[in-house]
C-alpha cells in the first residue's frame, strides 16, 4: 500500500513540528528515522487520523487521510508510542472487544483473536489480566491489537522505547515477520532497528525530510567520510567539536573514535567501511552528544 | 447497521463490566444504600408509591445525582487515564462507542435506587409500588443520565483532570440551595424550582390524587432534563465527531439543536403553567375581607330548603350537574328575583327561570314575586371543569376544588352547587356554606372509582341528609369503600390496610366515650382517609354520617396519631365525642360546654383513674379554659360513677344554648350543682 505525504506541514503557533514534508513510500517496511523532536510522532499521528494538520495532503492507498479519515482507520493498525489497556481484562477480552471495534465479524473475530495471539506469542497468557503483564507483553499485546482486522497499513511509533535488549530484538523480528503482506511504517531512533528490519527509509529533521531512500543509499552517503582513530582523553572536546563521533571506547587510556568527517580528522583517521548509522549521522547533521543515539 | 448495534452493545457491555466490577462500586452502593436507609429508619412512608413519589424517592434520586456525575466524569475520563485513547481513536468507530458507554454508566447507578425501593416495598400493598416503580425508575434515570452527561461532557471539554472531581460536587452542593435562593420566597423567579435537577422538592402526591396536583410541571421537569441530557451528550458526540471526521458534524449538531429546543420548550410551558396557576391562587399573603362565621348562611333573604343534585363524572375532567332545588322566601318582603352563587366557570345549559350572570353571582328572575316564606322547586342543569386554587405556605399554588380526569375534589366552598347569597366562599373556607337543607346527591362515576361525600351514604354512588349545611364530594378512581364489621372505611386502595388495622383503635375509643352519652351508642363508625389535612376543602368538624360518627382524617395521620398525644386527641378524641354530642342531640361547633366534655372524657380515657396522671393531661393538654369543667365533671364520675357522669352530661347538651354563655369556673360551678355536690 503507497503513501504519498505532499507539502505537510503542522504548526503549533510558532512551533514547526512539520515543515513541508514531502515522501513518497511505496511500500514493505518503511523506516522513519530522526532524533526526539523532528516531528515523527507528529507525522505518525496525521497519519493514522489522529491529528489534522495545517496544510499539505496525505493519501494512503489513495484514500485522502483529511478527507476520509474513517476509510483510513478501516485499514489501518497503529501501535503508539505510549498506549494502555484496560488492566482488569484478560488479553482475549480486550482483543475481543478491539476486534469488535474494528468490525471484524463474531464469527471471524474468535478466530483472529487466537491468530494474533499465537502471532505474537501470548496464547499461553491470553486468559490473564493485563495488570499482571510486563512491558514487552503489552507491547507485544499492542502490536497484535493492531494486526486485528489484517490491516494493509501498519503504522508503529517508537515501539522499542523501554524494552530490554531482548525483547526489542523478539519485537523486531516479530515486524518483520508481519511486514510480509503488508506496508509497516516504524517510526524509531535507534537506527539498528531499522537496519534490521527496513527497506525503505526516510530521515526527519527538525520537521523537514532529510533523506529518503534505501538504506543502502543512505549508507552511500557516508561512504569515504567515516573515519576511525585514536585520540587522548583530553583531546575529546576539541574532536567532538569539529567532528561527528559516532562511537567511542577506551582502549589502554586512550580513546578510540569512529567519526564522520568530510576530511581525515587530525590527520591519523584512517578511512572504514560505513554503516546505516553513519549514513544517517551523514545525512542529520546530528553528533552523538545532541541524538542520544544508541550504538546496538 | 447491526456492525453499530454490535459495536453500541460491546461498548455498553465493557464499560457496564469496568464499572460494577471495580472495588469501589460496591462500597459505592452499600454506602449509598445506607445513607438512604439511615435518613429514612424512622420517617413514616405513606405507601409505597407516596413513598416513591415523594420524600424517600426524591432523597435517593437526589443524592444518586452527585454519583452521576462523579461517575459520568470517571467513565468519560477512563480512556485518557489508561492510555487506551491513542489506540481506540484509531479504530473505525463512531458516537455509538461513545453513547454506549454513556449509557452504561447510567445503568450501573440504577442500582443506587434500590434501597429506596425496598423501604417503600415494605410501606404497603405490592400493586401501590407496581404502580409508583414506573414513573420513579423513569425520573431516577433522567435525572442520573443528565447528570452522567454533565459529567461527560465537563471531562470531554477540560479533560481528566482530578480537580474536576472536587469542582462537579461543589457545584452539586450549591445547586442544593440555588432554586430556593431564586424561588418564591427569595428573588421570586417563576419556575425556578425547575433548576433543582436532583428533585430536593418533594412535589404535592396524594395517595387520592396522585400527582395530579403538580399539573403537567412533572412531565415538563422530565422533558427539560431528558432535554439537557440529550443535549449534553449530541455536544460530547459532536465535539469528538468534528474532530475524528474532519468535517461539521451536521447530524450531532441537529440532534443538538433538536434537544435544546425540547429542553427550551419544556422550560417555558413549565413557567407558563407556574405563573397561570398563581394567577389563579389566592394569596394568602393579602388581607381579604373574609365573611364570618354563619355570615354565609344569613346573608341572603332567598333560602333552600332541600336539593337534589344528579353529578354526571362520566367525563370527569368537565363534569355535568343536574339540579333540582326548593327555593324559599326567607325575607318579610316578596321578592322577584332570587340571587344565589355558582362558580363562573360552570356553563349553565338549561334553567327554568331566566337567569343573569355577573361572575359567581347567578340571579334567577322569577316569574311571579314569591311571597315570605312561599317555596318553588327550580330546575338547573350546568357543565363544565371548575379549579380553584389558595396558596400553600411557600406559596405554592394548591388545587382545592377541582375536576380532572384523575380525579374530582368539588370542596363545600367550591361553588358546584346553587347556594343562596351571593358570596362565593373562599377557597379555604372551613365553616358550613348554607342553612341547613335537605340534600339528596346521585352521582355517575367512570367504573371502578369511587365516591365520598361528607353525607350519609344510601347506596353506592348515592348521598342524602336532612340537615346538610355542606357538601363535598371526592371521586377517583383509587378510591375504595369498605366494611369492617359495623365500621366502613373509605380510603385509597393503598391505605386500606392502614385503615383496616386503625379502626379497632377508633371503635375502642368509640366505645369507651359512647358510654357517658344518653341514647344507645353508635355501632361503629365511617373512617375515612382522603387528602393531606389540614388542607382546606371541607369543615375541620365533620358531623355524623347518619346513625354513625364521620371521622376524616389526612393521608398522613395513622402513623402520626400513634406518636404524638395531642394529635391523638383532636383525630380521635374531639372527631368522636363530637358526633355522639351531635348525635345526642347537641351543637359540638364552637361549643365551650363541648370542649369542656370533650376534654373530660379524652383525659378519662387516657389517665383512667389514675388522678395524677389526669391532672398530667390537664397540664399538657394546652386548654386552661377547659379545665374547670374537666375538674368538675371528675368530681362527678368519682362521686357518681359512670351513671352521673352519662346523666349530667344529657343535661349539658339539653341546656347547651343557655350554658354556652357562661364561662369556665360558672360552667364547673354548674355541673357540681346539676350532679348535686356539695
Amino acid at each position: 500500500m503507497e503513501i504519498v505525504i505532499e507539502d505537510l506541514r503542522k504548526y503549533y503557533g510558532a512551533v514547526r513540528a512539520l515543515d513541508g514534508v514531502s515522501l513518497h513510500v511505496p511500500g514493505g517496511m518503511f523506516g522513519l528515522l530522526g532524533p526526539n523532536g523532528a516531528g515523527k510522532t507528529t507525522l505518525m499521528r496525521i497519519l493514522v487520523t489522529l491529528l489534522a494538520p495545517t496544510s499539505g495532503r496525505v493519501t494512503v492507498g489513495g484514500i485522502d487521510v483529511m478527507r476520509e479519515p474513517a476509510r483510513v482507520r478501516e485499514i489501518l493498525g497503529y501501535i503508539p508510542q505510549e498506549f494502555g489497556f484496560y488492566r482488569s481484562l484478560t488479553a482475549y477480552e480486550m482483543l475481543d472487544y478491539i476486534g469488535t471495534m474494528k468490525r471484524i465479524p463474531p464469527r471471524a473475530r474468535k478466530r483472529q483473536v487466537e491468530a494474533v495471539l499465537e502471532e505474537v506469542n501470548l496464547t499461553a497468557d491470553a486468559k490473564r489480566r493485563i495488570g499482571t503483564y510486563s512491558g514487552g507483553m503489552k507491547q507485544r499485546l499492542g502490536i497484535a491489537q493492531a494486526l486485528l482486522g489484517d490491516p494493509a497499513l501498519l503504522v508503529v511509533d517508537e515501539p522499542t522505547a523501554g524494552l530490554d535488549p531482548e525483547e526489542r530484538i523478539r519485537f523486531r523480528n516479530l515486524l518483520v515477520r508481519i511486514s510480509g503482506r503488508r506496508t509497516v511504517l516504524l517510526s524509531t531512533h535507534i537506527v539498528a532497528d531499522v537496519e534490521a528490519s527496513c527497506t525503505g527509509l526516510a530521515v526527519l529533521r527538525q520537521g523537514r525530510i532529510a533523506f529518503a531512500g534505501t538504506p543502502e543509499e543512505l549508507v552511500e552517503r557516508a561512504r569515504g567520510r567515516v573515519w576511525q582513530l585514536e585520540v587522548e582523553p583530553g583531546e575529546w572536546e576539541a574532536v567532538a567539536a569539529r567532528v561527528q563521533v559516532v562511537s567511542s571506547r577506551t582502549v589502554g587510556g586512550r580513546l578510540q573514535l569512529r567519526v564522520v568527517a568530510d576530511e581525515n580528522p587530525l590527520g591519523r583517521g584512517v578511512p572504514v567501511e560505513p554503516g546505516l548509522e553513519d549514513g544517517y549521522l551523514a545525512v542529520s547533521g546530528t553528533t552523538l552528544r545532541e541524538g542520544m543515539l544508541t550504538h546496538v | 447497521m447491526r456492525d453499530l448495534t454490535r459495536r453500541f452493545l460491546a461498548a455498553w457491555r465493557l464499560e457496564l463490566r469496568l464499572l460494577v466490577r471495580h472495588w469501589a462500586y460496591p462500597l459505592l452502593l452499600a454506602a449509598w444504600s445506607a445513607f438512604v436507609i439511615y435518613v429514612f429508619r424512622d420517617q413514616a412512608v405513606i405507601s409505597p408509591e407516596a413513598a416513591l413519589n415523594r420524600d424517600l424517592g426524591h432523597f435517593s434520586i437526589g443524592i444518586s445525582s452527585l454519583a452521576a456525575l462523579l461517575l459520568g466524569a470517571a467513565g468519560a475520563g477512563r480512556s485518557q487515564r489508561t492510555r487506551f485513547a491513542s489506540l481506540e481513536e484509531s479504530y473505525p468507530t463512531g458516537a455509538e462507542v461513545l453513547l454506549g458507554r454513556w449509557l452504561a454508566g447510567v445503568v450501573a447507578l440504577l442500582p443506587t435506587q434500590v434501597a429506596a425501593v425496598a423501604i417503600a416495598g415494605r410501606a404497603g400493598p405490592a400493586s401501590s409500588l407496581w404502580r409508583g416503580l414506573p414513573t420513579f425508575v423513569l425520573e431516577a434515570t433522567i435525572t442520573v443520565a443528565f447528570c452522567t452527561a454533565v459529567g461527560w461532557l465537563l471531562v470531554s471539554w477540560l479533560g481528566p483532570r482530578r480537580w474536576v472531581y472536587p469542582l462537579l460536587a461543589g457545584g452539586w452542593l450549591g445547586c442544593l440551595g440555588l432554586p430556593v435562593f431564586l424561588g418564591r420566597r427569595n428573588l421570586g423567579i417563576p419556575g425556578a424550582e425547575l433548576l433543582d435537577f436532583m428533585r430536593s422538592d418533594t412535589g404535592s402526591y396524594e395517595e387520592l390524587w396522585g400527582r395530579l396536583f403538580e399539573g403537567a410541571l412533572p412531565v415538563w421537569f422530565n422533558l427539560f432534563y431528558a432535554g439537557l441530557a440529550a443535549l449534553g451528550v449530541a455536544l460530547v458526540v459532536a465535539r469528538v465527531a468534528a474532530r475524528r471526521r474532519r468535517r461539521a458534524p451536521l447530524v450531532p449538531a441537529a440532534l443538538a439543536l433538536a434537544a435544546l429546543v425540547v429542553a427550551a420548550a419544556s422550560a417555558t410551558a413549565y413557567v407558563q403553567q407556574v405563573r397561570a396557576w398563581e394567577a389563579r391562587a389566592v394569596d394568602r399573603g393579602k388581607p381579604r375581607p373574609l365573611p364570618g362565621p354563619g355570615d354565609l348562611a344569613t346573608a341572603a333573604v332567598e333560602t333552600i330548603d332541600a336539593w337534589e343534585i344528579a353529578v354526571d363524572l362520566t367525563d370527569p375532567a368537565s363534569p355535568r350537574f343536574d339540579a333540582r332545588f326548593t327555593l324559599r322566601n326567607a325575607g318579610s318582603e316578596p321578592i322577584t328575583a332570587a340571587t344565589l352563587t355558582l362558580h363562573r366557570d360552570l356553563a349553565i345549559t338549561m334553567s327554568s327561570l331566566p337567569y343573569a350572570r355577573d361572575g359567581d353571582v347567578l340571579t334567577l328572575t322569577l316569574s311571579e314575586p314569591l311571597a315570605p316564606g312561599a317555596t318553588r322547586d327550580l330546575r338547573l342543569a350546568y357543565a363544565g371543569p371548575i379549579w380553584a386554587f389558595i396558596a400553600g405556605f411557600d406559596q405554592t399554588p394548591y388545587p382545592v376544588t377541582f375536576t380532572a380526569a384523575d380525579g374530582v375534589r368539588l370542596a363545600h366552598s367550591g361553588g358546584w352547587y346553587p347556594v343562596p347569597g351571593r358570596m362565593l366562599a373562599p377557597p379555604d373556607w372551613s365553616e358550613p356554606t348554607h342553612p341547613p337543607a335537605a340534600f339528596h346527591l346521585a352521582v355517575t362515576v367512570p367504573e371502578g372509582w369511587g365516591v365520598f361525600s361528607n353525607l350519609p351514604a344510601t347506596g353506592d354512588t348515592t348521598f342524602a341528609s336532612e340537615r346538610a349545611t355542606w357538601v363535598v364530594l371526592f371521586a377517583s378512581p383509587r378510591l375504595r369503600t369498605e366494611q369492617v364489621g359495623a365500621s366502613t372505611i373509605v380510603a385509597p386502595e393503598a391505605l386500606l390496610p392502614r385503615a383496616r388495622a386503625l379502626i379497632p383503635e377508633y371503635e375502642a375509643v368509640l366505645a369507651d366515650l359512647a358510654r357517658y352519652f344518653p341514647g344507645p351508642a353508635p355501632k361503629g363508625l365511617t373512617l375515612a382517609i382522603l387528602d393531606s389535612l389540614p388542607a382546606p376543602g371541607m369543615p375541620y368538624q365533620t358531623p355524623p354520617a347518619g346513625c354513625q360518627p364521620l371521622v376524616v382524617i389526612s393521608q398522613s395521620t395513622p402513623e402520626d396519631v400513634k406518636r404524638y398525644a395531642f394529635d391523638r386527641r383532636y383525630f380521635i378524641g374531639t372527631a368522636l365525642a363530637a358526633d355522639l354530642w351531635s348525635l345526642a342531640g347537641g351543637d359540638p361547633d364552637g361549643s365551650s360546654v363541648f370542649d369542656g366534655a370533650q376534654f373530660y372524657l379524652w383525659a378519662r380515657h387516657v389517665a383512667g383513674d389514675d388522678p395524677k396522671r389526669f391532672e398530667q393531661e390537664l397540664t399538657a393538654s394546652g386548654m386552661p379554659y377547659a379545665a374547670p369543667v374537666a375538674r368538675a365533671l371528675r368530681e362527678v364520675d368519682v362521686r357518681h360513677g359512670e351513671a352521673g357522669l352519662r346523666e349530667v352530661i344529657a343535661r349539658m347538651i339539653a341546656e347547651e344554648e343557655t350554658l354556652r354563655s357562661l364561662e369556665p369556673d360558672e360552667l364547673a360551678a354548674w355541673v357540681r350543682e346539676v350532679a348535686g355536690a356539695p
